[in-house]
């Protein structure tokens, strides 16, 4: 998949694996590598991005066996900020989907 | 590489970010080696070869940032490389040699060439009716203020070079981008190289330098050989005496007693006595009127004299010589009987000399010149006050309390009797010797110097109180019978030395 295709939504996917329930910053990683490819290297400085715009909060969650990990949960301007980008994403869809088949009408 | 390695790396790479934002990524990171260590049981290096390089993953988290990882790449390259030794030298250099270098440098270099326009003052030689003496005098001058000229280009000359040289000292310790091409600029920037640009002119300042020097010769010879004494006559114009006497013989037989004021504002004073039965006022004068006035007045035993020193806008350089080198002065002769009650000398400009007299109270006030005051007996107080020259005392004693003040010079006593003394001289040494007696002891002495050493030689005084800021204390009496009651010294920077006990 282009880096560059992933690059765009990347910041929405990161939201919504967080809208879905609390997470921690390696699970969000290994949750959207299972599907795409993504550097690791480029999560983080999401993460860093999404809690800076109020889109998400973080806390910190006692494990029984490691340190405490910082766990990310959305925000209630990251869940309509979500329901918003989910709506674009649609709208984004259907006209690309229009464009990129041009063949029907040639 | 462990994990702190791989964490110090990554801090390190990206160092352009600010600390709180570094920190929140590297906890990122922290975390994550946590997490592989205990949630899958990895190594740490199992983990680091799982994760890209730090160089890598810095690249990333820059470009999300929206930093282009070119130009943090220069900004690193910009502080590459500067020696710290080298920075300290050149902080220590700014601090304490490059503050005052430069500017007293340029100082000099302005004050040289200001100084030039007093060249209007040398201009009247030639204008009017003049001597061919006043030809040759003007061509000397006139020669000597080129050289002057040239010696102030030279001065401001080397001061740029010696500001240039620092500042390229600078741009290379920071490493300072395109310096080369700046370095270029700077070389040029110079009063000789401005010359060097303009032929012309340069020819011209080379000729007339050369010219000065045949000039200075050549007319220097003429005068100096010719018959005429022109430099003896302006330095000594024609002086003028006048004197007023009053004779006090039946005043001394009477023992009437006479108060002296004087209020000068430029003058040199001179008090003697003599052994004649008038009293004399000597006035020596060069210049024209100064409005010297005089009151010798037998009915009010009063003897006031002042002058109002007119400042004239001299501009012609054989006046500004000539009151330069002869001072207007007035010499007092005080008959030997005559009882005085108040000598109160005070001249603005002016040295004060007072010799062998008997008074009531004395004060000697001037703002610029030595106070020299010899074989006098006061019974009441005396006050010297100077602000900038010596204060001189020998043979002189009182009953009561000497006050000697000066902003600007020594003090030295010699053989002096008071009770109490309170000496003050901001810039200057203070030399006592043979203060009073061991067997008649004073009582009190405070001297204060804020720059210069203390030396008390056979001062038998009760209390004695040495302060200095600057300089050494030293206390010495012949005779150990006489004790101190009390020696306080005080010095900021110096030694204490003393074997009173």
């Amino acid at each position: 998949m282009s880096t560059q295709l992933k690059k765009g939504v990347l910041e929405m996917v990161v939201l919504s694996k967080i809208a879905e329930k609390d997470r921690y910053g390696y699970d969000i990683y290994q949750e959207i590598n299972n599907f795409m490819a993504i550097s690791e290297s480029t999560i983080y400085p999401i993460l860093r991005k999404l809690t800076k715009e109020r889109l998400c909060e973080t806390y910190l969650r006692e494990s029984s066996e490691g340190p405490p990990r910082k766990y990310f949960k959305v925000s209630r301007m990251g869940e309509e900020r979500m329901i918003e980008l989910k709506r674009d994403w649609k709208k984004f869809e259907r006209v690309v989907n229009v464009m990129i088949r041009s063949d029907r009408y040639e | 590489m462990n994990k702190v390695d791989f964490l110090r790396r990554l801090d390190k790479e990206l160092s352009v970010l600010d600390k709180e934002e570094r920190k929140e990524l590297l906890d990122f990171y922290e975390e994550r080696f946590h997490s592989g260590k205990i949630y899958e049981n990895k190594t740490e290096q199992e983990i680091i070869s799982e994760l890209e390089s730090p160089q890598m993953i810095a690249k990333n988290i820059l470009a999300e940032y929206g930093v282009s990882p070119k130009f943090v790449k220069t900004k690193e390259e910009r502080y590459q490389g500067i020696d710290s030794s080298n920075l300290i030298v050149l902080i220590l250099f700014d601090l304490f040699v490059a503050t005052w270098l430069i500017p007293s440098l340029f100082s000099v270099a302005f004050a040289i060439l200001a100084s030039l326009l007093s060249y209007v003052g040398v201009l009247p030689l030639i204008i009017g009716t003049h001597s061919q003496m006043d030809t040759y005098f003007f061509f000397v001058l006139s020669g000597a203020y080129f050289l002057l000229f040239v010696f102030g280009l030279i001065v401001l000359d080397f001061s740029i070079y010696i500001s240039k040289k620092i500042l390229m000292w600078h741009l290379n310790v920071f490493k300072f981008k395109n310096r080369e091409k700046l370095f270029k600029r700077l070389n040029r920037l110079s009063i000789d190289g401005w010359f060097k640009k303009h032929r012309l002119l340069n020819t011209v300042k080379n000729f007339a330098t050369i010219g000065s020097f045949v000039v200075i010769g050549w007319a220097g010879f003429l005068m100096l050989n010719s018959d005429s004494n022109y430099i003896d006559e302006m330095l000594n114009k024609p002086q003028q005496t006048m004197e007023y006497t009053e004779d006090l013989a039946l005043d001394i037989t009477d023992g009437d007693i006479w108060n002296i004021t004087t209020d000068f504002e430029n003058m040199v004073v001179e008090v003697r006595t003599t052994t004649d039965s008038e009293m004399k006022v000597v006035h020596t004068f060069s210049t024209e009127e100064d409005d010297f006035t005089i009151l010798l007045d037998p009915v009010t035993n009063t003897l006031a004299i002042s002058n109002d020193y007119e400042n004239r806008f001299v501009w012609n350089i054989k006046d500004i010589l000539s009151e330069i080198f002869n001072l207007n002065k007035v010499i007092i002769y005080v008959p030997e009987g005559l009882e005085v009650n108040l000598l109160d000398i005070s001249s603005a400009n002016g040295e004060l000399d007072i010799k062998g007299i008997d008074v009531e109270e004395l004060q000697a006030i001037t703002l610029n010149g030595t106070v020299t005051i010899k074989n006098v007996n006061v019974i009441e107080n005396m006050i010297i006050e100077t602000l900038n020259g010596r204060v001189i005392l020998e043979d002189v004693t009182g009953t009561k309390s000497i006050d000697v003040s000066t902003s600007n010079g020594m003090i030295h006593f010699q053989t002096v009797s008071f009770q109490n003394y309170t000496l003050d001289t901001s810039n200057g040494a203070i030399k006592l010797y043979d203060l009073n007696s061991p067997t008649s002891g004073g009582l009190t002495l405070n001297a204060d110097t804020s720059n210069g050493a203390i030396y008390l030689k056979n001062v038998y005084i009760a209390n004695v109180d040495a302060d200095t800021s600057n300089g050494d204390i030293t206390f010495l009496n012949d005779n150990q019978t006489f004790e101190v009651d009390s020696f306080k010294s005080d010095t900021s920077n110096g030694s204490v030395e003393t074997n009173v006990r």
